[in-house]
């Protein structure tokens, strides 16, 4: 062969590899370990060789697995490899990851804003069958997770489980009580009183921020709006998934909500989101008097080793004209993907990582405290690392911030995404003063509709 | 009749070999061209395709329904699309126009700098050497009222502070000097090569004929440095049009979306709805706009070219 044959063949060559590898089918995932006819004389090492991967978002639930998982590789012989993004990307992932059914990971962290959006997509495993027929003695007791936390994450037309729920939060506000109690001012009961409350810190402090929330523009926000006017009785979806946002409920409660934020919040409210609140919250030599955020936050704040004004925080479940209280439900969960070819290893490792040994060491660590798992919330252990750092009032609280929540305040649907930005949007232009509070919600009204019409309502 | 064979063959033999040779450079480029069309042209048909279609990847079996040019009527008759593009093109000339002017200023300083040019070459291209998120997110809590080192800095000097990321009116520009802020090193960079490119004649001469330095600027320096403005107006523009991490992770596009600019649109609608029809259309319609825009600038400095060759 010539020399420049030769070249032309190999050019050719080199051309046809890149193709193949651009072309090339997704690699294989992991095979199940081999399926035996005798049963395992050991349950836990049943699945012995098999890899696992993992899609987790960044955040303290996340922590736990990666200073953990050698526990559950060595117990179980299972090999598991994981993946941590923020919120956005990881949805990212698992969407393409299900549309195009690779099965690359076995278990994904699910939030349950986007649960409806997966159940409706047929992209999570039951887990109904696994509960009934497969745990394992000693770690997960699904009974033992709150019905209110496990709810969010039911199917809605077959009612079966889809994800375990590793963290739960309601809604709370946390205030300054050593300002209240300078100015002689109660603690608030309702959103009514912390209307009123703000405006008195304001005239009595002036170089604290009445209020302190999320304003920002995404869907991330929707929540503390959302979440206030339910407790004026207002949603922004019925139980007929009507849209109910240019409501006279709705009209007082983000009238109210919309004065906090931009009369006795910081000017640049609108663009807060919730990485903003703790520097200012918690900041030295000022502040902010009060908040409404999921009871995560002041499982962090009041913590003297994090937050300057930590012993002088208070807590209040509160109520509002409708005669709810407003919310701020947050819950993550794990899930099997329903394309894993792993999904009996997958729910081993589900049952592991809310074990209540684990879970324990998460408290004893100093991970968190916010435990969905009422075996948990009355260990001894839990109660003296509460004390310990001293958020013993914290963890007292938070059964009963968890039983407030009230899930008819929340539009569970395929399309939450669209539906909260298309709210927070119009409120975050009102918090800036681009509009009033009645042409707000009169846009929402209009774009939610058409969303609704355009998802087949 | 061996002799008779080849002479009736020779024409065809040099035609063939001609041939060859015309085509030989070709099979050099193909592995090139292999990549750049897995990579770039299919992608872009699909891309084409789908803004024809109908597809949602959220939606159960998702699948590619082709419904003609229903996208781009709907996104025509969107308010959003329109109020995004028009803000688009206020990012784009803001951010260009600033690092275009303070990118010459810089690379003219460090042109005529006798001591530490080198040292301050380096320390000028920095801000290109971070992540662009990295320095979304560091200036979101810089510009922060409350605590940002701008407003502490704006407070001590001259007693007040300013609402630079929550206030309608400044969010946008705020995210445009962002841009301008990592993207400036590179126009430096442009300039600063043109400017060591230049021919010393000119300069001489009109020193001869008793020009200042003001007049030798206007006059000479910044007409022959048209290409590279070109050039680096070119990119700039081209990157600008497509800023998406400093947007989303400053302001998310707020208030409302009075900072949200059409690629920030076309990646909520595309990654966030993923509303793959819709979002395929638009980024259709900003590459046109890109090329069309680009197409004039390289016109332009065609024509300089031919102007001064």
């Amino acid at each position: 062969m010539t020399k420049q044959k030769l070249l032309i063949v190999l050019t050719l060559a080199v051309a046809g590899a890149m193709l193949l590898v651009a072309c090339g089918a997704p690699p294989a995932p992991a095979s199940e370990a081999p399926a035996t006819d005798a049963p395992a004389a050991d349950p836990l090492r049943a699945y012995e060789g098999t890899t696992l991967r993992l899609a987790l978002k960044q955040g303290y639930e996340t922590t736990a697995i990666e200073n953990y998982i050698q526990d559950f590789e060595d117990k179980t012989g299972i090999n598991v490899e994981y993946e941590v993004y923020d919120e956005p990307t990881l949805r990212e992932k698992f969407v393409l990851d299900s549309t195009a059914q690779t099965g690359t990971y076995d278990v994904v962290a699910v939030q349950f804003w986007y649960f409806p959006e997966y159940d409706k997509a047929g992209w999570l495993e039951p887990l109904d069958d696994y509960v009934t027929n497969d745990s394992i003695d000693g770690w997960l007791d699904v009974g033992e997770i709150p019905d209110a936390v496990k709810a969010s994450f039911v199917g809605k037309e077959d009612g079966k489980l889809y994800s375990i729920p590793v963290s739960a939060a309601g809604g709370v506000l946390t205030y300054r009580a050593d300002v209240l109690e300078a100015l002689g001012i109660p603690a608030p009961v309702s959103v009514k009183d912390v209307v009123t409350a703000a405006a008195l810190v304001k005239e009595g402090r002036p170089e604290l921020y009445g209020w302190i929330g999320r304003g920002e523009s995404s869907f991330a926000s929707f929540s503390t709006s959302a979440g206030w006017a339910w407790a004026y009785g207002a949603r922004v979806l019925d139980e007929a998934n009507s849209v109910t946002v240019d409501t006279p409920e709705m009209l007082e409660a983000m009238t109210d909500f919309v004065a906090l934020n931009r009369e006795f919040g910081p000017p640049d409210q609108a663009s807060l989101g919730w990485d903003a609140e703790t520097p200012i919250f918690c900041a030295d030599g000022g502040g902010a008097a009060f908040n409404f955020e999921m009871s995560g936050f002041p499982g962090f704040w009041m913590n003297p080793a994090n937050c300057a004004y930590g012993e002088n925080l208070g807590m209040a479940i509160l109520t509002g004209p409708g005669n709810h209280a407003p919310q701020w439900f947050y819950a993550e969960a794990l899930s099997i993907s329903k394309f894993s070819n792993n999904k009996e290893a997958a729910w081993l490792f589900l049952q592991w990582r809310m074990s209540p040994d684990i879970l324990l060491r998460e408290v004893t660590d100093g991970i968190r405290l916010d435990i969905p798992y009422n075996a948990v919330l009355t260990d001894p252990a839990y109660l003296a690392k509460a004390e310990e750092t001293s958020l013993d009032d914290y963890v007292a609280m938070l059964p009963d911030i968890l039983n407030a929540v009230d899930m008819r305040s929340w539009p569970s649907v395929p399309e939450f995404v669209k539906v909260a930005e298309a709210f927070q949007q119009e409120i975050s232009l009102a918090i800036a003063g681009e509009q009033t509070v009645e042409e707000a919600l009169a846009k929402a009204q209009t774009n939610i509709e058409q969303i609704m019409r355009e998802a087949g309502y | 009749m061996e002799t008779a064979r080849r002479v009736w063959q020779q024409p065809d033999v040099d035609r063939w070999s001609k041939r060859r040779r015309r085509l030989e450079p070709l099979w050099f480029l193909l592995p090139s061209l292999t990549v750049f069309a897995v990579f770039a042209i299919w992608p872009t048909i699909e891309a084409v395709v789908t803004s024809l279609s109908r597809y949602n990847l959220t939606e159960p079996n998702a699948r590619r329904v082709f419904i003609g040019l229903e996208n781009y009527r709907t996104m025509l008759a969107d308010p959003t699309f329109w109020g995004d593009l028009v803000r688009s093109f206020q990012f784009v000339i803001a951010s260009v126009t600033v690092t275009l002017l303070l990118g010459f200023y810089i690379a003219y300083l460090l042109f005529n700098a006798n001591r530490g040019r080198n040292i301050f070459r380096i320390l000028f291209l920095v801000p290109m050497t971070v992540s662009p998120a990295i320095t979304a997110l560091s200036f979101k809590f810089m510009f922060n009222y409350e605590f940002g080192v701008i407003n502490v800095m704006l407070d001590g000097l001259i007693g007040k502070k300013l609402n630079l990321l929550g206030d309608a009116g400044l969010a946008l520009w705020a995210t445009a000097a962002i841009d301008a802020w990592i993207w400036t090193p590179l126009v430096v960079l442009i300039l600063l090569s043109g400017l060591e490119s230049l021919p010393v004649e000119p300069f001489e001469a009109a020193a001869l004929d008793g020009a200042g330095a003001w007049d030798m600027l206007r006059s000479i320096t910044v007409p022959l440095l048209k290409r590279f403005f070109l050039i680096a107006a070119l990119i700039r523009i081209m990157d600008a049009f497509r800023v998406y991490e400093i947007i989303q992770l400053t302001t998310a596009g707020g208030p409302g979306n009075l900072s949200e600019t059409l690629n920030v649109y076309i990646a909520k609608r595309g990654f966030s709805f993923f509303e793959m029809g819709p979002a395929s259309a638009m980024a259709m319609i900003l590459t046109f706009i890109i090329v069309a825009v680009g197409t004039v600038f390289v016109r332009q400095s065609s024509a300089f070219e031919e102007a001064t060759s």
